[in-house]
C-alpha cells in the first residue's frame, strides 16, 4: 500500500513539474511571437515613412535606401539570430532618420510625420516592454531548467538554456514623445 | 504653481491663523475641564458605588464615549472654519486651475473601478475633495474611508476598515486594454524571493508579474491580465519615479491602471485636519500638512503623466 502511494506522489510531482516546464516554455514562445508582431507593425511603417521624408531629405539617401533594404530583408529572413541583428540596425537607422526630421521645419510641421512619428514612439515602448517581458519569462525558464530537481527532467526533454535580449541604455530610458516636439 | 516653502510662507501669512489659533486655545481649555470633571466623577463614583470589573469597565467606557462626543462638538465648528479659511486659501494659491470643496469626496463608481480593494464594503465616506488640472491632465482626490460591517457572537455590530486614506484619480497618457495592479509588498522583505511563490496564488485572478527593478519589486507586488502590458504601463522610468514619491509620501501606496485612468490610494494619509493638541503655528504640522497636499497634487508631473499633446 505504501509503496503505491509513494509511487502516486511520484508520479503527481513529475506531472506537475512536466506541465510547469511547458507553462514556461510556453510562455517564453508567446511573448517572443507577440515581440515579432510588434517589430512587423513598425517594419510597415517604413514605406510610409521613407515616403513621407524622402522629398526634403536630400542629404539622407542612403540612410533611406538602406532602412528599405533592410526592411524587404527583415521580412525573408528566418533566422532569429540574424533577424535581430537586422531589427536592431532598423532601429539605429529609424532613430538617425527621426533626429533628422529637426533639421527640416517643413517636415517637423507636416502632420503626417509628426502622426508617424508618435505611432513609431509607442511601438517602439511596446517593443521594449514586450523585450523586458521576454526577458522575465526567459530567466523563469532558464531557472526551471537548472534547478534540481527539473533539470533532469528538463534534460529527458531536450530543453536548453535561453538568452534574454541585450537591452541597451537607450531602450531603458522612457521615450518621451513630446521631447521630440520641443522646438 | 507654487513651491512647498512658498505655500508654507502663504499659510503663515493667512489673515485667520491668529483667531483660529486662540480658538484652539479655547478648546483645549474646556477640553481640559471636560477631562477634569471625568476624572473627577469617576473617583467619586468608584468611591461611593461597590466595584467590581463590569461597573469600571461600564463607568470607564461611557466616560470615554461622553469625552468623544464632548470632543467632537466642541472642535467640529474649529475644524471647519480651517478647512474653509485656511485650506482653501491653500488650494487657490496653489494653482488657479484646483478647487477644493471640504465636504465633497470621490465618487465611489471610481472607487469600485479601480478594482484595488475587492472586499465588499457597506459603509462609504470621504471628505476633502480636490479636483484641478495639471499639465493638462485633469485628476481629483480626497479622503476616503470604507468599511465592512461584521456581528459577533453576541449580536453586536462592529465597522471593520477596508480602506482609509487619500483615493487619487487622474488620466493616464497610454492608451491600453488591459489592467495593472499594483500593491504594498510586505513580505519580500521577510521572505526574499521566497515571497513570489506565495504572491502568484494570491493574484486576484491576474497574473503575477515579476518586475525588472529590483528596488521596485521589494516595495511593490504587480498583477496584470497581460505580463507585456505590465511593462508598458510600468516603463522603466515610471518606476523609478513611483519610487521617488513613496519615498516622500512614506505611506503605503497602491495603484491601479485601467480604461486609460490612473488610481492611486494612499493608506492612512488625512489631509487637511486642523490640530487641537498642537499649535496651528507648529512648523511640523505646517510642514506636514502641506506636504502632504503637495506631493498628492503634484503627483501628475512627479510622475511625468502629461497629456499626450496630439490629443
Amino acid at each position: 500500500m505504501g509503496v503505491w502511494i509513494g509511487i502516486g506522489v511520484f508520479v503527481l510531482i513529475l506531472i506537475i513539474m512536466y506541465n510547469s516546464l511547458i507553462s514556461k516554455k510556453n510562455q517564453v514562445e508567446n511573448i517572443f511571437a507577440s515581440i515579432d508582431t510588434l517589430l512587423k507593425k513598425r517594419r510597415n511603417l517604413i514605406p510610409n515613412l521613407v515616403e513621407s521624408v524622402k522629398a526634403y531629405m536630400k542629404h539622407e539617401k542612403n540612410v533611406l535606401e538602406d532602412i528599405t533594404s533592410l526592411r524587404s530583408k527583415a521580412d525573408t529572413i528566418s533566422d532569429e539570430t540574424e533577424k535581430m541583428d537586422i531589427e536592431n540596425k532598423i532601429s539605429s537607422l529609424m532613430g538617425k532618420i527621426l533626429i533628422n526630421v529637426e533639421n527640416y521645419p517643413e517636415l517637423k510641421a507636416n502632420e503626417n510625420v509628426m502622426h508617424l512619428q508618435m505611432t513609431l514612439a509607442e511601438i517602439e515602448e511596446q517593443i521594449s516592454a514586450a523585450r523586458r517581458a521576454y526577458n522575465q519569462a526567459v530567466t523563469d525558464y532558464n531557472n526551471a531548467i537548472e534547478m534540481i530537481p527539473a533539470n533532469m527532467l528538463a534534460k529527458m526533454m531536450g530543453y536548453k538554456r535561453k538568452n534574454v535580449f541585450e537591452i541597451t541604455k537607450s531602450e531603458r530610458e522612457n521615450i518621451n514623445v513630446g521631447n521630440l516636439f520641443k522646438q | 504653481m507654487k513651491k512647498l516653502t512658498e505655500l508654507i510662507e502663504e499659510y503663515y501669512r493667512n489673515p485667520s491663523m491668529e483667531s483660529l489659533e486662540k480658538e484652539r486655545q479655547n478648546l483645549l481649555f474646556y477640553l481640559k475641564i471636560t477631562v477634569f470633571i471625568l476624572i473627577a466623577v469617576f473617583l467619586l463614583l468608584t468611591a461611593s458605588i461597590q466595584m467590581n470589573e463590569n461597573v469600571f469597565f461600564l463607568i470607564f467606557s461611557v466616560e470615554i464615549s461622553i469625552f468623544g462626543l464632548i470632543y467632537s462638538l466642541l472642535t467640529s465648528g474649529y475644524r471647519k472654519k480651517f478647512k474653509n479659511k485656511v485650506v482653501n486659501s491653500l488650494v487657490s494659491v496653489f494653482s488657479g486651475d484646483f478647487e477644493y470643496i471640504p465636504t465633497g469626496k470621490i465618487s465611489p463608481v471610481k472607487y469600485d473601478l479601480s478594482g484595488l480593494f475587492l472586499q465588499h464594503y457597506d459603509r462609504y465616506g470621504g471628505e476633502d475633495y480636490v479636483r484641478g488640472v495639471m499639465d493638462g491632465v485633469k485628476f481629483e482626490f480626497s479622503d476616503i474611508h470604507t468599511e465592512y460591517r461584521t456581528t459577533d457572537s453576541k449580536g453586536k455590530t462592529h465597522w471593520q476598515t477596508v480602506f482609509k486614506g487619500t483615493f487619487f484619480v487622474s488620466e493616464f497618457n497610454k492608451k491600453f486594454k488591459g489592467r495593472v495592479l499594483v500593491y504594498p509588498d510586505y513580505s519580500e522583505k521577510f521572505l526574499g524571493s521566497l515571497a513570489n511563490s506565495f504572491q502568484k496564488f494570491y493574484s486576484h485572478n491576474l497574473e503575477f508579474v515579476k518586475m525588472d527593478s529590483p528596488e521596485f519589486e521589494k516595495e511593490f507586488v504587480v498583477y496584470s491580465n497581460d505580463q507585456i502590458l505590465a511593462r508598458y504601463v510600468l516603463s522603466t522610468a515610471l518606476m523609478e519615479k513611483i519610487m521617488k514619491f513613496k519615498k516622500a509620501i512614506k505611506k503605503p501606496i497602491y495603484f491601479s491602471f485601467k480604461n486609460n485612468m490612473m488610481f492611486v490610494a494612499i493608506s492612512g494619509n488625512n489631509n487637511f485636519e486642523a490640530p487641537v493638541f498642537r499649535s496651528l503655528n507648529d512648523y511640523g504640522f505646517a510642514e506636514e500638512m502641506i506636504g502632504g497636499f503637495y506631493y498628492i497634487s503634484t503627483l501628475i508631473k512627479t510622475l511625468s503623466i502629461e497629456r499626450n499633446i496630439w490629443n
